[in-house]
């Protein structure tokens, strides 16, 4: 009993242990810290990795892709295993925005709206889809215009904004679900909404074309066109306090045009570039920067025509198969995605040489180099370094903190040095060698356990508040940003602690102060007790 | 105090002097038996006791005195299995305190535990002896009290203490009474004089009851009033059957003793 008694008054009246305790609450707090921001970092990235691509992927890396996808999903669209799979093209294209004069490189997606929303998490990537459940589409398409409707009965009617339906029902239906407006752009937009507020009106989220001439009613208007989704920041461009603008006004529902570089069977460019027009559908905002800047997503069929991808029938009548750049699979739940990937390659390469199909020796190739990976292993080249990193600044944390742990040792074996007497004192009234150790033992447990809770208390405060600090830095001067999302993909610093992170950085305080505590327990519990009353 | 402590107090004291009497020997609680102790200084080995022979009964109450550096002290803390001699054996009730001479280590084992010899010179340190120092030795960190129920909280171990601490808290109190310091419990030692410091440390030495009470210099570091004040407390514990073994050079303070016995050249002679 004396031993906690002693060491809990020792850890209030000797002062030279608050700087043990602040050395270890700094060290305890900058190792969670970094352990977060790069845990969150990799956290982040699987799980963006993971709702852009589902569960697994076939893919062979060919820019032309491989044949027979209708075929492999039927056939594996009947495994347990496999709850749904959808097929992906990937291009490049050249957009441009005809009305601002903007013309940007982008790499053009194919996908299936209907399926890609259930293998994977685009939809919620989507901006007006969340504020207008059910109306984003890639096909034919007119422009949504911002009337005026009267509202009111009587001699109380009054004219209000008003959307063409569906738009307006399916935006009640968000308001009701309690889905709030997040938009991040233009900030003259957000003041002529606040006016619209200030006179009891509730804006529409987003960006709308208004009314052109007398009729001032909502409709729809202009030639209908394929719907295309676009990358946040291609879109608009981020400003240095982290709000967007847009590139002049670009409502949705304005024309685009993409301009496509179609490519032979052998993968080559064939013939003339294409162009065609379509409408701006919504916003892409995955959070991940590389493919908010650089993304367009349009529907799959329309590009693999303009690719000229799709099945055709070669001059001697045989069938030149369709052809796609990846199948994205959702795995039922309870399977295991590895298992799968790995079921679904051994058959991939069955499938190729099983004679069910005509394909002539390029295809077969094609098809035969198909893999099929977990969205794991399929963005290994980036979450790999990011964990090796990771661990790396664990030890060089540990290394530092190190120095906290040799703080320590100094300080308590300062204090048993102190105490020489108060051992001689407890060692006379028959305080065992090992008990009085086992006080300093205590006492570096004590330092560890009071400082690694406040570091943890601070490490996670100062986390939950990385961003809050990062723009108030960024308010006293732009070149105080430290995390550049063009660099680190992510627009916002990843602010989640794990509290098993947490846990661990306190206890690894009160192992490591225990730890430093051994040297002075040590030479406590070797000293003789008369020299111990004996010393000056 | 129980009356067969009363009767052993009031007996004769038979102090062995210089050599182990049979009958002296014989019925003695404490005793010391050819004890050698040798410091090193540097290179130069300085013995500061040489075959020492002492025999101390219940009860009694003695006195050593000698010139500084004598062993006085040295002589103290080995009767009170604080210093292990080089030569010779300490008993306690005829029990042997330390270990045979070639298996002594000299040198306190981090891990006392794991020896059996250790652990019986924690354990009479621990309930047989009480000790007060010169300079009283109170833990500057706690208060009156605390100083006094430490050693309770060491004698009485964690799976006990809850138990054990209602008691040991009116021991506690009870004790500090006695010395006539009920009105300082929570003062810290820095805030007392040094003859109320001297107080506590009895207090200190005397809770748990020991056996014998070991003083070294009790009154060294006191003015005339406070000694007298203090060696008025060991009167009386004297009187009450406390057996007692002072170290002093006051032959005023060694004359409260039943015997006085003289260390010169490392040996025990009588006075």
């Amino acid at each position: 009993m004396y031993k906690l008694f002693l060491t809990l008054r020792y850890l209030r009246k000797r002062r030279i242990a608050y700087a043990a305790v602040g050395a270890v609450t700094l060290c305890a707090a900058m190792v969670l810290i970094v352990m977060s921001v790069l845990g969150g970092f990799v956290q982040e990235m699987k799980a963006k990795a993971r709702a852009l691509l589902g569960d697994v992927i076939l893919d062979n890396r060919s820019y032309h892709g491989f044949p027979l996808y209708e075929e492999l999903i039927a056939e594996i669209s009947t495994w347990p295993e496999i709850q749904r799979a959808t097929p992906v093209l990937y291009s490049w294209g050249l957009l441009r925005f005809p009305q601002i004069e903007q013309t940007a490189t982008v790499r053009v997606v194919g996908v299936r709206l209907e399926d890609v929303y259930e293998v994977n998490g685009f939809r919620r990537s989507l901006y007006y889809e969340q504020h207008y459940p059910g109306t984003t589409s890639l096909g034919p398409q007119k422009q949504a215009i911002l009337g005026v409707a009267e509202e009111g009965t009587g001699g109380a009617l009054s004219a209000v904004p008003r959307l063409p339906e569906p738009l307006h029902s399916a935006n009640e239906r968000a308001r009701a679900a309690g889905v709030r407006d997040t938009d991040e752009y233009d900030r003259e937009w957000t003041s002529f909404r606040k006016s619209l507020e200030k006179d009891g009106i509730t804006p529409y989220p987003g960006v709308f074309a208004l009314p052109d001439g007398m009729d001032d009613s909502p409709r729809w208007e202009g030639e209908e066109h394929p719907g295309l989704v676009i990358g946040r920041d291609i879109v608009g461009v981020r400003q240095p306090e982290g709000r967007y603008r847009r590139l002049g006004f670009y409502p949705r529902g304005y024309v685009v045009t993409l301009t496509l570089l179609p490519t032979t069977e052998a993968g080559d460019i064939s013939g003339q570039p294409i162009k065609r027009a379509f409408r701006y559908a919504d916003d892409s905002r995955t959070g991940v920067h590389d493919i908010d800047s650089n993304y367009v997503y349009c529907e799959f069929a329309l590009l693999q025509r303009l690719l000229q991808m799709d099945e055709a029938q070669r001059e001697d009548g045989s069938r030149v198969p369709g052809r796609c750049s990846q199948i994205q699979i959702k795995i039922a739940p309870g399977h295991d995605p590895a298992k799968a990937a790995e079921r679904l390659s051994k058959f991939v390469a069955d499938f190729a040489y099983s004679g069910r199909f005509a394909l002539n020796i390029s295809e077969r190739e094609l098809l035969r180099r198909t893999r099929a990976e977990t969205w794991e292993q399929s963005q290994r080249h980036v979450i790999a370094p990011i964990e090796k990193e990771r661990v790396l600044m664990q030890i060089v944390m540990g290394i530092i903190s190190l120095v906290a742990v040799l703080l320590v040792l100094c300080i308590l074996y300062m204090i048993v040095l102190q105490k020489t007497r108060d051992v001689g004192v407890l060692k006379s009234v028959g305080a065992s060698s090992t008990g009085v150790g086992a006080i300093f033992v205590m006492y570096g447990a004590a330092v560890g356990a009071v400082g690694g809770l406040l570091g943890a208390a601070l490490g996670w405060t100062f986390m939950v508040n990385i961003n809050e600090i990062q723009e108030f830095l960024i308010s006293i001067h732009p070149g105080m940003r430290v995390w550049d999302f063009s660099v680190y993909a992510f627009d916002r610093i990843p602010s989640r602690v794990e509290p098993v992170d947490a846990v661990g950085v306190f206890v690894a305080s009160i192992l490591a102060c225990t730890g430093g505590s051994f040297a002075a327990a040590w030479r406590a519990a070797r000293m003789e007790p008369v020299e111990a009353l004996r010393y000056e | 105090m129980s009356d067969a402590r009363q009767r052993e107090a009031g007996a004769t004291a038979a102090a062995v002097v210089g050599g182990t009497s049979a009958d002296g020997a014989r019925g003695a609680f404490l005793r010391a038996e050819g004890v050698s102790r040798t410091y090193r200084l540097g290179r130069v080995e300085v013995p500061v006791l040489r075959r020492a022979d002492l025999s101390v009964r219940r009860g009694e109450f003695a006195a050593i005195m000698g010139k500084s550096g004598s062993g006085k002290s040295t002589l103290l803390h080995v009767l009170g299995a604080l210093d292990e001699p080089q030569e010779g054996q300490v008993l306690v009730d005829g029990e042997p305190v330390y270990a045979p001479v070639g298996r002594r280590s000299y040198r306190a084992r981090a891990l006392d535990v794991l020896s059996v010899h250790e652990r019986r010179r924690n354990r009479l340190r621990r309930n047989t002896f009480g000790f007060v120092f010169q300079f009283y030795h109170l833990l500057p960190e706690l208060t009156v009290f605390e100083n006094v129920l430490v050693t309770e909280m060491v004698r009485t171990g964690v799976l006990r203490w809850p138990t054990a601490r209602g008691e040991a808290r009116r021991r506690v109190a009870a004790e500090l009474e006695r010395v006539g310091l009920s009105h300082r419990l929570s003062h810290r030692p820095n805030e007392l004089s040094g003859g109320e410091r001297q107080r506590v440390a009895i207090a200190r030495a005397l809770v748990h009851r020991p056996s014998v009470l070991l003083a070294d210099e009790p009154t060294g570091n006191l003015d005339a009033t406070s000694g007298a004040a203090i060696m008025a407390i060991f009167q009386a514990l004297h009187a009450a059957g406390q057996t007692i073994v002072m170290v002093t050079h006051d032959a005023t303070v060694a004359a409260c003793a039943d015997r006085v016995l003289h260390l010169d050249d490392g040996r025990l002679a009588a006075k």
